[in-house]
């Protein structure tokens, strides 16, 4: 599904040029559960952007189900974000001033789906979460788990076929962490790419395959065969 | 720690050029607003303030409800009257100031003078002024004496002495000089060059007025009272006099019931000029008021937009020790060496404005005098505290208040305070602009309405002659036939009325079957109507062959007919004049006249004045005007040999003419001032209203950056953030559009209704302001944001 070859980036400030990215080369398989890990700075979420297509990369290739993204205009970008990806961040990320439903509803708004069936599939997804008696709530009225349930639940509305989470538990304690990996996974079950970045060797337990990176480099790969081990 | 918050703040304002220029600039032409109204209010609060007997000094004015005005002209026997009757009375004068002038001579010097003031013999009781030479007290008792300034001296005496010698006026009366004036201490509200004794008519009376009287009060007298006691007095003598004039009920007491009647008031002197100029200073006040609290509203918004690049100072400070007092004073520090500059720069700006506020307002104030008046200076002072605490001190707190461990993690959203406030002040600045933009463009189409009006005449061939000696009126026949020698000129006509120079004139009662009206009548000659191009439409001009016509006939213009209704030919009509023209005596009252022409209306009065019903009559003798048509393409020869002709027909008197395209264009020129002005405030107005704006969308974007993050995260394009954060300024523009469209539609009307010859309220230009105002905030908040939000949504997520 995921195809990135030769993936560079490099940060310039007035003087001096950091490269947060070296020769990245990572292939990721449709329904895959991939979590990246590495001390702070090693690039993780410079490449979870990346592949979610809110950065450039400075150079290389990165191919989505064999079509190249990496010289998509800016345009071009948001509409295959909107189509394709769904992202969970560790701070939430929700607007303050919009009710729960409109928050969700918002990839919706931008993709130009009709009132009528943002609705419908907004209430669709807050009953799936157990969201429904918290709709019109205020961000700032919800607990933390609930408001990531809220970010998720904007994540898969557009039905994206790969979830990028970046610390999707930082923020949680370790009950509404646990519910919001379970989620991950199931949405795993049925068939999403899930792309995790974290620091918890628990969170990653949850996934497939594991990538660790240090200064900007995939140093190695390991591959968990029993994730349900993981949960006990 | 005073010197370095100035060395810190000295950096800053170094290190943001831009932030800097534009908070300086907004500040500095709020400051500008304020300082000039200032200036403009010490110049008016200095007039006759100079002396401490002011006090007791007062005008006697007649409060006109029926006209809704105030009138200070009254008869000259209200003073002598007062006098006996009223104790309170230290002493009184009447003023009569002729600021046209009259022709003075000495030997073979002759000039005419301006700003002559006729007084009475106490005047120097009243009125504190000095003299450098002569006895105020004596100095004005002989009814032909007169008192004049060094400058008047220097002119017909130069370095002679002037005390005792004689100043003839008007080729008619000696005037022997009793005393030089000392320069007064400070502006005065009468301006004079030479004080004589004042010489009433004998046919003045009740309904005659055209003088200023001036008391001086003994302390402590009541003025309230006063004011009511001067009333009855003068309604006492006067009542049955004026009630013919003005149709009041015959019995006194019950006009006295009407809760609105006209009375007499006085008004201190050293506030005469305060309130003449009420409404203008209370108009100015609000408007800088406004514009500076908008300006510092503007500065807040820049500041509080700007404040992350500081909160990870102020995290390191107070994590290492400082306390929020004294981080608030290092903000307040910077705000006033930015106050500090904007004020200095405000004095430049006013420097630069002076010249044409002073036109506009009839004065003449200098910047550089104010500067060393110790009540101005702490004036100034006193504004840069304000302007300093107004602006800085809600960015002070805001910023000390960061909390050190949230800013150091790089947390720095605030929440959403003053956020209405803002928009509100945002808005008022909106209105203003557009308001200001649609004056500006209805003002220029009416001045260009007027500039090209067709007036009925070409103002550009007709010459006024003022006329100075008595015997010319009568001599008009000899006159005329002199002028018309002269090559190119073609027509010669008299009259007792200039058109665009002359504003009051003479009216009296008028009844036509049974209908009285009080109107305007005017003294001619034959070939007056010929001389200035207006065409008689019906009848005949007054002829010489006809004697009669100067005792029997009038000739009335087509607004006369109207007046009347007159169905049918005016000619052959006869008009009763109900009330002795003021100056002829001789006619039996009442007299019939019989219409012989009707000339067609021309406009004689400037385009705020209709063209009212006349009467002319035949009567050259009391003409103050000599009229020539003349061929333009030879004026100037024409009028070298008007000149020269003009010696013999009044040796006395040098020659003073005048085009009426002249007069026409100073009546205009008001108008082409007024737009300058306004056009000067628009452009005021929509630099602070950019300002604001900018500072309002930069601190929208640092309110809404995460937000917009997001947005563009789950999908939103560029065109879709700039679509929502214009639709909530847009939402602000136009709902200010719409007060503006109403205060500007209200100024306007009224603006327009001042002229009887106006443009038609031109409603296109309303909207098109809007879709203009419109345009240039969609272009101005799209740069802005374009530029913050340009790059990529990972970077804008990273500001969390």
């Amino acid at each position: 599904m995921i195809d990135l070859r030769q993936l560079s980036k490099i940060y310039r400030t007035d003087r001096v040029e950091t490269a947060a990215l070296t020769n990245i080369n990572l292939k990721v398989a449709a329904g895959e559960f991939v979590t990246i890990m590495g001390s702070s700075g090693c690039g993780k979420s410079t490449l979870l952007n990346i592949i979610g297509l809110l950065d450039a990369p400075a150079a290389g290739e990165y191919h989505f189900n064999g079509k190249a993204l990496h010289g998509l205009s800016e345009k071009e970008k948001t509409a295959f974000r909107t189509a394709n990806i769904g992202f969970i961040f560790q701070s939430f990320n929700l607007i303050d001033r919009l009710t729960v439903t409109e928050n969700i509803a918002l990839p919706l708004y931008y993709a130009g789906v009709d009132a009528a069936e943002r609705k419908e599939r907004v209430a669709k997804i807050l009953a799936q979460l157990n969201l429904s008696h918290r709709a019109a709530h205020h961000p700032k009225q919800l607990s933390g788990g609930q408001q990531q349930r809220v970010a998720i639940a904007r994540a898969l509305i557009g039905k994206p076929r790969l979830i990028l989470a970046d610390e999707p538990t930082g923020n949680l304690d370790s009950a509404n962490g646990n519910g919001v990996m379970e989620m991950l996974c199931d949405l795993n079950d049925a068939g999403t790419t899930v792309i995790m970045v974290t620091h918890s060797q628990h969170d990653a337990g949850f996934s497939k395959r594991i990538i660790y990176m240090k200064d900007g480099q995939i140093v190695t790969e390991k591959f968990n065969r029993n994730v349900s081990a993981a949960l006990v | 720690m005073f010197r370095t918050n100035l060395k810190i703040a000295w950096r800053n304002l170094v290190n943001n050029k831009i932030y800097s220029t534009t908070n300086i600039g907004g500040l500095a032409v709020g400051i500008s607003a304020f300082i000039m109204m200032l200036l403009y209010q010490t110049h008016l609060a200095s007039f006759d303030a100079w002396d401490s007997s002011f006090k007791n000094v007062y005008e006697i004015r007649i409060q006109e409800h029926s006209k809704n005005r105030v009138n200070e002209d009254l008869s000259p026997l209200l003073i002598p009257l007062l006098q006996q009757k009223c104790p309170e009375i230290e002493a009184a004068t009447r003023v009569n100031s002729n600021s046209s002038g009259e022709l003075l001579r000495v030997g073979d010097i002759r000039i005419y003078q301006g700003d002559i003031v006729s007084v009475d013999s106490t005047f120097f009781e009243v009125y504190p002024l000095q003299l450098k030479e002569g006895n105020r007290n004596t100095a004005l008792n002989d009814p032909h004496s007169m008192v004049i300034t060094e400058e008047v001296a220097k002119k017909f005496f130069g370095n002679q002495n002037p005390m005792g010698k004689a100043i003839r006026f008007d080729e008619t009366q000696d005037y022997i000089v009793t005393g030089i004036l000392a320069p007064a201490k400070g502006p005065t509200n009468i301006d004079i060059s030479v004080l004589k004794r004042i010489k009433v008519p004998g046919w003045a009376g009740w309904g005659n007025f055209a003088y200023n009287c001036f008391v001086k009060l003994k302390p402590g007298t009541n003025t309230k009272l006063f004011a009511e006691k001067i009333t009855n007095i003068y309604f006492d003598a006067a009542y049955d006099i004026l009630k013919r004039w003005y149709k009041w009920p015959d019995d006194r007491k019950q006009y006295m019931r009407i809760p609105k009647h006209d009375a007499l008031d006085v008004i201190n002197v050293p506030a005469l000029s305060l309130e003449h100029a009420k409404m203008q200073l209370f108009v100015l006040s609000l408007l800088s008021a406004v514009i500076v609290v908008v300006a510092c509203m503007n500065f807040t918004n820049q500041s509080i937009a700007n404040s992350d690049s500081r909160a990870k100072e102020i995290g390191i400070r107070k994590a290492l020790g400082a306390m929020r007092g004294s981080l608030t004073s290092q903000f307040l520090i910077e705000t006033l060496l930015q106050c500090t500059f904007a004020v200095l720069v405000s004095f430049i700006l006013v420097e630069l404005l002076l010249p044409a506020f002073n036109q506009l307002t009839w004065s003449d104030i200098k910047l550089l005098k104010y500067c060393t008046q110790p009540g101005f200076v702490s004036k100034i002072l006193l504004t840069l505290a304000a302007v300093t605490l107004l602006a800085g001190i809600y960015p002070a707190f805001y910023l000390s208040g960061y909390k050190p461990v949230l800013v150091l993690k790089g947390i720095f959203d605030r929440g959403t305070g003053g956020m209405l406030l803002r928009r509100f002040l945002l808005s008022l600045q909106f209105v203003f602009s557009v308001t200001f933009v649609i004056a500006l463009v209805i003002i220029s189409r009416q001045t260009s309405f007027m500039q090209h009006y067709d007036l009925g005449f070409k103002p550009e061939e007709v010459t006024y002659i003022q006329i100075k000696e008595d015997s010319t009126g009568a001599h008009f026949d000899y006159v005329q036939q002199q002028l018309l020698q002269i090559p190119h000129v073609k027509k010669v006509g008299f009259t007792d009325f200039a058109p665009f120079v002359d504003e009051g004139g003479n009216y009296t009662l008028y009844s036509y079957q049974g209908a009285q009206k009080d109107l305007r009548f005017i003294n001619i000659s034959r070939d007056f109507f010929a001389a200035m191009g207006a065409t008689i439409i019906d009848g005949r001009d007054f002829s010489a062959a006809t004697p009669s016509d100067s005792t029997q006939s009038i000739i009335v213009n087509e607004a006369f007919v109207h007046a009347y209704n007159m169905k049918g030919s005016a000619v052959g009509q006869l008009v009763t004049e109900d009330f002795y023209r003021v100056s002829s005596t001789s006619k039996p009252n009442p007299h019939q006249y019989r219409i012989v022409g009707v000339v067609k209306d021309f406009m004689i009065l400037g385009f705020e004045k209709g063209i009212e019903p006349i009467i002319f009559y035949n009567n050259a003798k009391s003409a103050y005007y000599a009229v020539l048509k003349s061929d333009q393409r030879y004026i100037n020869e024409t009028m070298r040999s008007v000149t020269a002709l003009w010696k013999n027909v009044e040796p006395a008197h040098p020659i003073l003419m005048s085009n009426v395209k002249n007069s026409f264009s100073k009546v205009i020129g008001l108008y082409d001032r007024l737009q300058k002005v306004v056009y000067v405030f628009a452009v005021v107005t929509i630099i602070i209203a950019l300002v604001g704006l900018l500072a309002l969308v930069a601190y929208n974007l640092k309110r809404r950056m995460k937000e917009i993050g997001i947005r563009k995260v789950v999908g939103a394009s560029l065109g879709d953030i700039l679509q929502m954060l214009n639709a909530e300024f847009l939402g602000l523009l136009l709902v200010a559009n719409l007060f503006a469209w109403f205060i500007a539609y209200v100024l306007m009307r009224s603006f327009l209704n001042e002229f009887e010859y106006r443009i038609p309220m031109p409603y296109f230009v309303f909207p098109v302001v809007t879709i203009c105002s419109a345009v240039l905030t969609i272009v101005i908040i799209s740069m802005r944001v374009m530029k913050a939000i340009r790059t990529t949504p990972a970077e804008v997520l990273k500001y969390e």
